[in-house]
């Protein structure tokens, strides 16, 4: 009898065991140096070495500099460009999943691949020559008479940031979407539409199964354009 | 051979498979011991001072050269030795001079032994323009001991289209309301920062003691200037990287540019028209020291490397080669060098002549010393953050 009641014990021992070492190992990796990080935030700085201390000047300095400026203008930068990246990434997704014919989704997802193709960096630096002074936009609109004179804010401006952060970031929300949209049968928005939904893209914006995905997506984002 | 191989016993396939890896290893073993005697001499370079060819310094000193790259902003040389194991990996960092005091005071270069360099005493630029008791001293030098090998003198200014705005000679142009978008500075307080102040304190718009060392009132003037010249829109960008600049020059993206000459000659090189200006309030002075990196496991035999290495950085070849690539100054045998050698063609020689003595003339003219490492260097950082933030 105890022989029978130990067995369930040292399994589960060894089912928390189980669970219990990624556990630690994610404690002991991302945990931990962040802990070490706040601690050392109230040390003092003494030429290049920080000394034990409980001092709140790194806070004062944080708080009291233009660091905070740039933290709140990256966040509005990141939120911004996350909705506008969702009010084009929502409907191409949606037109991929229920436009698109079958046998085309696959070159059409490629596609929005292709520029992962090129290292982040070149493809950044490229829009220099697109959007330049003398770069291919204001060199076409100036033969064609559209503009008198290049335009500026194609480049080095609020636009090229946003336009760089869309294009880079995009289509990593149009995968999820379509993904999530893909996966809502489509008898139930027939079925909605006999109910009186009047469009098959109201289901789908209401869906709860492309919620997720959404969410997901947004933080992803976020997180990829807080860094700029 | 399949057959073979299979009709092989565990004890024949552990003999032989032993036997052949001590042939392996005793074949190799010689060039294994030669590859440990051949010394390595590992210089981190902010990018100039490569020559490209380490072939006749490697033929005799019997030892191979690294060259790796290095950031030259102040905060990234010391990251770099403090955090980033640049202490083992490096002998030697190239890098604008003036970095003495955080370097020294953090333990991290070795003081040099003039002495053991031949061509130091024969190298009369450092007594001209970086002589103990003159602020060029402050480039190579700190508390009257020498930590630099001064492989590089040039003197900075602006970069300009002629074609676009005619001919400019005044650090006012980065300022212009006629070049108003059409201006790009380098991301850099000791450079942008420093060339504003010289400007201000020529100009009478500012009362600046020393362009090179401001005091926080003077840092706040400086940078509220710059601010209010950003939010008029006369910059377009803040260049950070060599690439970069001479593509804005060449695509013409910016007329007006604070920049290093050699961005000029490259641009120029690729079918563009610039100038480097010689602006009436004076150029922007610097040198490039060599600093030994003061590695406590370095090997008497290592550090004799490293200084025949930066003797032959002071020697007359790599002198005329740095002047030929850069257009910088380099040392007082470069020329002659040049001139006399087989190794320069004509014209190459008399390229390098007329650098030598270009870069002599504006060191005559004068101007404001760079300063990398100056008095409120915190407030420095600050204060651009603020300026790149406005």
């Amino acid at each position: 009898m105890p022989r029978q009641a130990a067995r369930p014990v040292i399994t589960r021992l060894l089912q928390r065991g189980l669970y219990g070492a990624p556990l630690a190992a994610v404690a002991a990796l991302v945990v931990g140096p962040l802990a070490v990080m706040v601690m050392v935030s109230f040390w003092t700085r003494t030429g290049f070495s920080m000394t034990p201390d409980f001092s709140l000047a790194a806070y004062s300095t944080f708080l009291g500099s233009t660091r905070l400026d740039i933290l709140f203008r990256s966040l509005w930068v990141a939120a911004s460009a996350t909705l506008i990246m969702l009010l084009i990434a929502y409907p191409a997704a949606f037109l991929i999943a229920r436009r698109v014919r079958t046998d085309a989704v696959r070159t059409v997802l490629f596609l929005f691949a292709v520029p992962f193709l090129v290292n982040y960096v070149v493809r950044t630096f490229a829009w220099t020559e697109i959007l330049g002074r003398s770069g291919w936009v204001n060199t076409m609109l100036l033969n064609l008479g559209v503009i008198g004179a290049p335009l500026d804010w194609l480049l080095y401006s609020q636009f090229s940031v946003y336009l760089g952060l869309i294009t880079a970031y995009m289509p990593f929300m149009v995968f999820p979407i379509w993904l999530s949209l893909s996966a809502i049968d489509p008898r139930l928005e027939q079925a909605s539409w006999m109910l009186g939904e009047t469009s098959p893209a109201d289901f789908l914006a209401d869906h709860p199964a492309a919620v997720p995905a959404r969410g997901f997506r947004r933080r992803l984002v976020r997180i990829r354009g807080s860094v700029w | 051979m399949n057959r073979n191989f299979a009709r092989m016993n565990r004890r024949q396939f552990l003999g032989t498979g032993a036997a052949l890896g001590a042939g392996l290893l005793t074949a190799g073993l010689p060039g294994t011991l030669l590859a440990q005697n051949r010394l390595g001499v590992t210089m981190a370079d902010i990018g100039v001072g490569d020559p490209g060819d380490w072939s006749r310094l490697e033929g005799l000193i019997n030892a191979d050269i690294n060259v790796v790259a290095i950031g030259n902003s102040p905060s990234a040389v010391v990251n770099q030795l403090v955090a980033g194991g640049g202490r083992r990996a490096f002998d030697v960092i190239n890098i604008v001079g003036g970095m003495q005091q955080p370097l020294v005071d953090a333990d991290l270069i070795l003081p040099i032994e003039v002495d053991r360099l031949s061509h130091w005493d024969a190298n009369h630029y450092i007594a001209d323009f970086l002589a103990p008791g003159t602020p060029g001293f402050d480039f190579i030098g700190y508390q009257d001991t020498v930590y630099g090998v001064p492989t590089v003198l040039q003197a900075d200014s602006f970069a300009y289209l002629p074609d676009e705005t005619g001919e400019l000679d005044s650090l006012g142009a980065l300022f212009d309301p006629r070049f108003r978008g059409f201006v790009a500075l380098e991301d850099n307080y000791t450079t942008a920062g420093q060339k504003t102040a010289l400007y201000l304190q020529q100009s009478g718009l500012a009362d600046i003691d020393d362009p090179s060392n401001l005091t926080p009132g003077e840092l706040r003037t400086v940078i509220d200037f710059l601010i209010e010249k950003k939010q008029e829109g006369q910059f377009r960008l803040l260049w950070s990287s060599f690439e970069q600049a001479v593509q804005l020059l060449v695509s013409k993206e910016v007329h007006v540019m604070d920049c290093w000459e050699p961005m000029v000659i490259v641009a120029n090189q690729q079918g563009a028209n610039v100038r480097y200006a010689q602006p009436s309030e004076g150029y922007l002075l610097w040198a490039m020291a060599a600093y030994i990196v003061n590695n406590p496991t370095r090997s008497e035999e290592q550090l004799e490397a490293t200084y025949q290495m930066l003797d032959f950085m002071l020697g007359p070849w790599y002198g005329a080669t740095i002047t030929d690539m850069r257009g910088y100054m380099t040392n007082p045998l470069a020329a002659d060098f040049a001139r006399e050698s087989d190794a320069f063609d004509q014209a190459t020689a008399e390229r390098v002549a007329a650098i030598d003595e270009d870069v002599k003339e504006k060191f005559e003219f004068g101007g404001t010393w760079q300063n990398r490492w100056p008095d409120e260097v915190d407030l420095y950082e600050e204060e651009w953050q603020r300026f790149k933030s406005a």
